[in-house]
């Protein structure tokens, strides 16, 4: 069970529950009201029985009123206790079942409280003013008590199965509410720069989630738009920026052809052709930019092999690296399995491997290392230069910047200064990160490059 | 030999026109893709130069079109737009070659040559040879004056596409098109590094280089 699921179906569960229990609670106050309450208009039923048989007169003695009441009050004695005094405080009759108990006499009446006495336990009393008495009425709250309890008891049970079946409800319910965010997601998953034409579909009504999605859909509108835009402009700027250059390297071409002898002419247009092909290479690496930036290139991911993939690019960085004297070889090598395309990664590889080169005094090594880790997999070239600055580590990626060759190597090839904002773009392509860092072991630098790796 | 260029900058166009007349080809330019189906339905070519970006459609459009209707005769086709998709693309629909532009207009003559003579089904020739240099593609065995060199699998296949284009300036891309199969720039020097090895092994002392360097162009057999 997803979380979100999981945390929707104990809330719902929770509220559930919750009200349930505050609804059983409130009953049971109520119950316990309404039970006094009856107890009291039973005791004022009783009171004006007993007025009546005890008449207005106050001079009687407790004995007549014994007389006049007794049989009542023991006929009465399983549900009343009875305590009559005058206004004045004197009590003048007690039933027996009171027994030793005499129940407080003040001036105040009508009210009602809850005393213990010994043979009842507690009782709920009621004192109320008839003619010269004050009548103490009180019944045995041991029958109530029992009742409230056995409402506790079955709203305990009712509250744990409430709690169960809202449980069980609540998954229900969270799964059907949650269905069209698992489309949504569903959906976000296969938009991606080539399946920008794909919308989530709209769920019927006019409710809030049909608001999201349509929402949603309209930013991938725009954002569908935005790539639109940028692939146009990149084939745009390139027709734009290429047909003149067409142009003026034919015309220098057949300059070249018409001063065969004039060897200063020639050495010229020689000039302006060599800048024309850099400048063809240059635009070309900035619309690669370009287009790895906005998300916009289409490639063509297959899976490979990291071994074969390492071994096919060591003749080649074998060749770059004798040709500056330096010994290029392989470190530790496990085999692996990534996604991506064969072109860039070589590409990327051998631009790595070719600023090592650059940066390696004759006869030393670069070494070039490949193993898993976790979901990733590591790539590493180590060179013996001179490594970098802090402020060169820095600026490194960024477009245009050539960084001077260390001290008595002879200068490198005549570079771009793109060379590591495209090795950049290659790997975020292929959902990896890059890092230059200085050599712990000695000097040098080393290159990370970790691809997200294929569980083969 | 008759060869039609559909080409929208007019400039361009009639660049390709002339070069391809001093090659005592005929040739018919038009500039839209309208012109390009009439150009086609009144009378065969051998061969088609065509530019992608048209005024009033695409060229692969009619490329595909072409191939629909049965047109076998090779196409080269032209473009300014980003090279990787458009390659493929473009090779996909049943384009012969793709020329990036900016080109070398020896480059373009030099490619549709290939093109037109692998029409005419001539047997490929199993030895080259070449200044006393001798490739032997079989035996896969390079001879230096009849003495063995020793070439590494990218050495020999490099040797063996200059040795089959003796006269043409090859240029970078094509080479790395050719030898290493890319269709993105190898951003490094790997093949002026290749080139210097392969002059370290066959050169003789004291003679010309073997492989000269064409600045602004390319490598050459010398």
């Amino acid at each position: 069970m997803k979380s979100f699921t999981l945390r929707l179906t104990l809330q719902f569960a929770g509220l559930v529950t919750a009200t349930t229990a505050i609804v059983l609670t409130v009953g049971g106050f109520l119950l316990d009201r309404e039970v006094e309450r009856s107890l009291e208009l039973l005791h004022e039923v009783e009171a004006r029985e007993l007025f009546e048989l005890v008449g207005n007169d106050s001079s009687l003695t407790a004995a007549a009123i014994a007389d006049r009441i007794r049989h009542d009050a023991d006929s009465d004695a399983a549900l009343f206790v009875i305590q009559v005094a005058k206004t004045g405080g004197e009590v003048v009759f007690r039933s027996n079942n009171l027994g030793e108990t005499i129940l407080p006499v003040d001036g105040s009446a009508p009210r009602h409280w809850t005393t213990t006495i010994p043979y009842f336990g507690r009782v709920h009393v009621s004192a109320s003013r008839h003619g010269p008495w004050l009548l103490q009425i009180g019944s045995p709250l041991e029958p109530s008590e029992r009742l409230i309890e056995d409402y506790i008891r079955i709203s305990i049970f009712l509250l744990i199965g409430s709690a169960l079946l809202s449980l069980v409800l609540g998954y229900g319910f969270s799964r059907a509410t949650l269905r069209p965010l698992r489309a949504i997601e569903e959906t976000a998953e296969r938009i991606g720069a080539d399946h920008l034409t794909e919308r989530i579909p709209t769920p019927a009504g006019r409710d809030e989630l049909a608001s999201l999605t349509n929402l949603l859909n309209r930013m991938l509108d725009r954002l569908h738009g935005s790539f639109e835009q940028v692939r146009r402009f990149t084939a745009d700027a390139s027709h734009e920026l290429k047909t003149p250059l067409a142009l003026i390297q034919l015309n220098a071409e057949k300059l070249r052809a018409k001063a065969r002898h004039d060897p200063d002419c020639a050495a010229t247009v020689t000039d302006i052709l060599e800048e024309i092909s850099r400048l063809q290479q240059m635009i070309d690496r900035l619309l690669f930019l370009a287009h790895a930036d906005s998300g916009a290139l289409t490639t063509a991911f297959r899976h490979l092999e990291t071994q074969a993939l390492l071994a096919t690019l060591a003749d080649d960085a074998i060749a770059l690296a004798e040709d500056r004297h330096a010994r290029f070889a392989i470190g530790r090598n496990e085999p692996g399995t990534l996604r991506g395309e064969f072109d860039l990664l070589r590409q990327l590889l051998l631009n790595v491997v070719g600023n090592a080169v650059n940066a390696a005094p004759p006869g030393s090594g670069i070494t070039l290392e490949s193993h898993a880790e976790g979901p990733r997999w590591v790539l590493s070239v180590l060179d013996e230069g001179p490594g970098m600055t802090p402020a060169q580590l820095e600026r490194a990626f960024d477009r245009f910047v050539r960084f001077a060759p260390p001290a008595g190597a002879a200068p490198g090839p005549r570079g771009h200064g793109l060379g590591l904002a495209i090795c950049k773009g290659i790997v975020e392509l292929h959902g990896g990160t890059i890092r230059l860092e200085n050599r712990r072991d000695r000097s040098g630098l080393r290159v990370r490059i970790e691809l997200p790796r294929v569980e083969s | 030999m008759k060869i039609l260029i559909v080409e929208d900058e007019a400039r361009v166009g009639r660049f390709i026109e002339r070069a391809l007349g001093e090659q005592a080809y005929t040739t018919r330019l038009v500039t839209t893709c309208a012109a390009a189906r009439d150009a086609l339905a009144d009378s065969p070519y051998d061969a088609i130069v065509l530019d992608l970006g048209l005024p009033d459609g695409d060229g692969f459009d009619l490329l595909r079109e072409w191939r629909a209707s049965g047109f076998n005769e090779p196409v080269l086709v032209l473009s300014a737009r980003d090279a990787v998709n458009d390659r493929i693309l473009g090779l996909n629909l049943g384009a012969d070659d793709y020329l990036p532009k900016p080109f070398s207009i020896e480059e373009l003559v030099a490619r549709l040559r290939s093109l037109l003579r692998r029409q005419s089904t001539a047997p490929r020739a199993t030895t080259l040879e070449h200044r006393g240099v001798r490739l032997d593609l079989l035996a896969r065995v390079a001879t230096v004056e009849g003495r063995a060199v020793d070439l590494t699998a990218r050495e020999f296949a490099l040797l063996e596409l200059f040795l089959q284009n003796p006269r043409r300036v090859l240029n970078r891309t094509l080479i790395a098109e050719k030898i290493w199969d890319a269709s993105y720039d190898l951003e490094t020097n790997l093949i002026e590094v290749y080139v210097r090895r392969l002059r370290q092994k066959l050169d003789q002392p004291g003679a010309e280089p073997f492989i000269r360097t064409v600045r602004g162009a390319g490598y050459q057999l010398a």
